[in-house]
């Protein structure tokens, strides 16, 4: 499958809040608060839905997904996935929440005093539905975060699979604060 | 502020950075024995995350194990949303935005 395109890039994070919220003005009818856009923050070289070993911090990987991001079936190990509308990858819905969480991913990524790049990458609901079995459910706990959570009792190949192909159709925007990388 | 569900293990950890800090204010706020109700009390909260987000690293790097585990990354994001989000349905996301920016 295609790597995901990026097709821009920022600078500053005034900039990223320009591209942002242009594209929630565009997708999301904001008066009856239906989702219009997800975004994620993507540490490289991790992908926007998947990890690559040794940059998933201090988790277990299995096939690219990370054992604390989904619940696994424990009676068969990490094969089977089961639903929980409180786990998933994380996404954010506004800006102002994008900006900390990828704050805090960029100071985790390299150290405190050595924070690093975290490109953005977004998904837009109005053009194509999540895969079967996938859906974005709200945090209870916060109203601007969401979890790409599974509904149904999938396997783990299907799950990556899913991954993918949410990956493959996502738009994903450079981090240049740091200068070119 | 709600540590309900999956997320029992974020209280502890909160806590334990609270204790370590000597933040007696938050400890009492994370325990849901007092409510945040000022602006001066939610920037300590908003502070005190992004401090015990640099501690949380710092204990990382050293490898240090924390309740059992080495390296609080998933903890750190699940105490992001509660806390910043206790502090939107509190009427203080001004304050988050403003401190997290700062930090």
């Amino acid at each position: 499958m295609d790597e995901t395109q990026y097709i821009g890039q920022f600078k500053t994070i005034e900039d990223l809040g320009d591209i942002v919220n242009k594209l929630i003005n565009d997708h999301r009818d904001a008066k009856n608060g239906t989702l219009g856009v997800m975004f994620r923050v993507v540490v490289p070289p991790n992908k926007p839905t998947s990890y690559q070993e040794g940059h998933q911090g201090p988790y277990k990987l299995t096939e690219g997904v990370r054992v604390c991001d989904y619940k696994f079936e424990k009676s068969t190990g990490l094969e089977w996935v089961i639903p929980d509308p409180t786990m998933g990858l994380s996404f954010s819905k506004t800006f102002s929440h994008l900006k900390s969480t990828r704050k805090m991913l960029s100071r985790h990524a390299k150290g405190k005093n050595n924070p690093g790049p975290a490109h953005i990458a977004w998904w837009i609901l109005e053009d194509r539905d999540l895969p079967q079995g996938m859906a974005f459910t709200k945090d209870p706990k916060n109203k601007h975060h969401y979890f790409l959570a599974v509904t149904e009792r999938m396997h783990i190949n299907t799950l990556v699979k899913n991954l993918q192909l949410i990956a493959y159709k996502m738009s994903i925007i450079k981090d240049l604060t740091f200068g070119e990388n | 502020m709600d540590f309900s569900g999956n997320d029992q293990k974020a209280q502890l950890i909160a806590l334990h950075y609270a204790n370590q800090f000597n933040e007696v204010e938050v400890i009492e706020i994370i325990k849901n024995n007092r409510s945040v109700d000022s602006k001066k009390t939610a920037i300590k909260l908003a502070k005190f995350y992004w401090d015990m987000l640099d501690a949380s690293i710092d204990d990382y790097e050293k490898k240090k194990e924390v309740l059992g585990e080495i390296g609080l990354q998933y903890w750190m994001e699940r105490l992001l949303n509660i806390i910043s989000g206790y502090l939107s349905n509190s009427g203080y996301e001004e304050e988050w935005e403003k401190v997290s920016d700062e930090a």
